[in-house]
C-alpha cells in the first residue's frame, strides 16, 4: 500500500504502525511502513535542472502564497507499507481481525498506533485463535 | 512616461482580478501534457495569419540570395531578453483558470526577473482585457472594443498583452543595447501597428535596437523549399536579407527588416526581424554576436528567458492546489466528451 503525505504536516517513519480507516464504512487496515521515498513527480527533474542551471535566483513578482504550494508539492513523500491486519470500528473501539483482502477507499482517516497497541491486538487475536 | 515595472508588478494582477465572477467548482485539466506552455507554439493570431497568407514565398531562387557576413562587433553591449508562457490550469463552471508568466533576462549580471499571474478568465474578463490592452496604446482606447472571441482564446489574448508589456519594460531596462524578443515583428489583428510603433519608439528612446528571433517560420523559396532548411549546412555566420524579396501584401505588415540569420557557424538559421535604433540593421546583429553566447545558434539569454518563464508540470500541480484554496472551489473531474464517445481511440496514448 502506498501512502502519499506532506512531511511539513505529517510525520511518518519506517516501522510506524498506521490504521487507515475508510470514512464511509468504518472498516480499514492496519499497515506497517517499510520504506519511505520521494515520488517521481512529472516536471520535478526540470525544476531541479532549472534551479541548477540558473546562476542566480530570479526576482519574482506575483502572489507570494504560491511558493508555499510549490514547496508542498516538491516536498511530497510517499511511504510503502505492508498490510498487517484488518480493522473494524465498533463504537469507539478498534477491533483487529485477520486481513481478508479488504482495501479502504482513498476517502479515509489515518491514525498512528503505538507498538504496544499492535502487540496487544496480536496477542488478543492469537488467544482467540487458540481458543477456537 | 509609463512605469512598466509598476504595471507588471501590480497593475496587471489588479486588472486580472477586477470584476471576477465567483466560481463554485474547479475541474483541473486531466492530462497535464495537454496544456500549452510556450506562447509561440500556439498563437491564435499567428494561426489566423497563416490561414490567411499561407506560406511566405520569396520571389527568388537559392542562387540570388545574398549572404551578408556577420563579423562580431568590437564592443559588448547590454542585452535584455524577454519570453513568456501560459498554462491552462483547469475549468470552472463559468470560465477558465490560467497562469501567466513572463521573464526578462540580462547579460550584465543583473538578476533575471519573473512576473507571475493567476487569473480566472470569464465573460466579465473582456472588460479587463480592453483595459489591459489600453496600457499598450492609451491613445487608441476610444477605438477599442471588447474582444468577441471564445474564452479559450481570450486566455491567449491576455498572454499576448502581458508579453507585449514585458517587452516594453525590457526596452527601458538597458541603454544603447539590444532587446531580444521571441517571435516576429509582424503586425497582426491583435498586435497592431500602434503597439509595435510605440514599443520601437521606446526602445529607440533608450538607444536600443530590437531583435526578434523566431523559432518557427513560413518563409519558403519559390521552389517550395524552406529557407531556413536550405541555409542550414553553411558553416559561417551570416544574414540574408529577405524583406525586399517578399510580396507587397506581406511587406506592409512588417514592422522591422526581415532576415534569415545564422548567428554561429555551427548553429541553426532563424528568421530574425530587426528594428534598429539607427539605419544599419546588421550592426545590432553584430553587437549581439559580440555580447552574448549562443546555444545551437540561438541567443542564450532568450533560451534562459524561456527556461525561466516555463511552467513545469509540478508547478502546475501546485498552482491547481493554490487556485482551489484561493477561490474556495469544490474540485470535480474534468469532462471530455471525446473519451466517452470515442473510447480508447479518443485519447492520445
Amino acid at each position: 500500500m502506498t501512502l502519499v503525505y506532506n512531511p511539513g504536516k505529517e510525520k511518518v517513519e519506517v516501522g510506524d504502525n498506521i490504521v487507515i480507516l475508510d470514512r464511509g464504512d468504518g472498516r480499514g487496515v492496519l499497515v506497517q511502513v517499510i520504506q519511505i521515498s520521494v515520488p517521481e513527480l512529472p516536471g520535478m527533474l526540470l525544476e531541479i535542472v532549472r534551479r541548477e542551471a540558473s546562476a542566480k535566483t530570479p526576482e519574482t513578482y506575483g502572489p507570494q502564497e504560491i511558493s508555499d504550494y510549490k514547496r508542498a508539492v516538491e516536498g511530497t513523500k510517499y511511504a510503502i507499507a505492508r498490510i498487517m491486519m484488518e480493522v473494524k470500528k465498533v463504537g469507539n473501539e478498534l477491533v483487529f481481525e485477520k486481513w481478508r483482502g479488504y482495501v479502504p477507499s482513498r476517502n479515509a482517516d489515518y491514525k498512528h498506533i503505538s507498538p504496544s497497541e499492535v502487540i496487544g491486538a496480536l496477542r488478543k487475536r492469537r488467544f482467540e485463535v487458540n481458543k477456537q | 512616461m509609463e512605469d512598466y515595472r509598476e504595471i507588471l508588478a501590480s497593475k496587471v494582477q489588479e486588472l486580472l482580478e477586477s470584476k471576477v465572477q465567483q466560481a463554485k467548482v474547479f475541474a483541473p485539466i486531466a492530462r497535464l501534457e495537454d496544456y500549452i506552455n510556450d506562447f509561440e507554439t500556439y498563437s491564435p493570431d499567428e494561426e489566423e495569419l497563416a490561414e490567411e497568407q499561407g506560406e511566405l514565398s520569396i520571389t527568388a531562387g537559392a542562387s540570388s540570395l545574398r549572404e551578408l557576413p556577420l563579423v562580431p562587433a568590437e564592443e559588448r553591449v547590454p542585452v535584455a531578453a524577454v519570453d513568456s508562457s501560459v498554462a491552462i490550469l483547469g475549468e470552472s463552471n463559468v470560465g477558465v483558470f490560467a497562469a501567466f508568466r513572463c521573464a526578462i533576462v540580462y547579460n550584465d549580471g543583473r538578476l533575471p526577473q519573473r512576473f507571475e499571474y493567476i487569473a480566472h478568465i470569464t465573460e466579465a474578463s473582456r472588460d479587463a482585457y480592453t483595459k489591459l490592452r489600453s496600457l499598450l496604446s492609451p491613445s487608441a482606447l476610444h477605438k477599442m472594443r471588447s474582444p468577441t472571441c471564445s474564452l479559450d482564446r481570450l486566455v491567449y489574448r491576455f498572454m499576448n498583452v502581458i508579453e507585449r508589456l514585458a517587452q516594453r519594460y525590457a526596452c527601458t531596462q538597458v541603454k544603447n543595447g539590444v532587446v531580444l524578443w521571441d517571435g516576429a515583428l509582424t503586425r497582426t489583428k491583435e498586435t497592431g501597428t500602434d503597439v509595435f510603433r510605440e514599443s520601437i519608439e521606446l526602445a529607440t528612446k533608450h538607444g536600443n535596437s530590437i531583435v526578434a528571433v523566431s523559432k518557427k517560420t513560413r518563409l519558403r523559396l519559390r521552389t517550395g523549399e524552406k529557407l531556413t532548411t536550405m541555409l542550414e549546412g553553411k558553416d559561417k555566420a551570416f544574414a540574408v536579407e529577405v524583406e525586399s524579396l517578399l510580396p507587397d501584401n506581406i511587406k506592409r505588415d512588417l514592422m522591422g527588416k526581415v532576415y534569415v540569420v545564422k548567428f554561429t557557424g555551427d548553429g541553426f538559421p532563424f528568421r530574425v526581424d530587426v528594428a534598429p535604433k539607427e539605419g544599419d540593421c546588421l550592426l545590432p546583429l553584430r553587437r549581439l554576436i559580440s555580447s552574448v553566447s549562443f546555444i545551437h545558434g540561438y541567443p542564450e539569454p532568450l533560451a534562459e528567458a524561456h527556461m525561466q518563464a516555463y511552467f513545469t508540470r509540478s508547478e502546475i500541480v501546485a498552482l491547481q492546489a493554490y487556485v482551489k484554496d484561493r477561490y474556495s472551489l469544490r474540485e470535480i473531474d474534468s469532462f471530455d466528451v471525446r473519451i466517452h464517445v470515442l473510447g480508447p481511440f479518443g485519447v492520445r496514448p
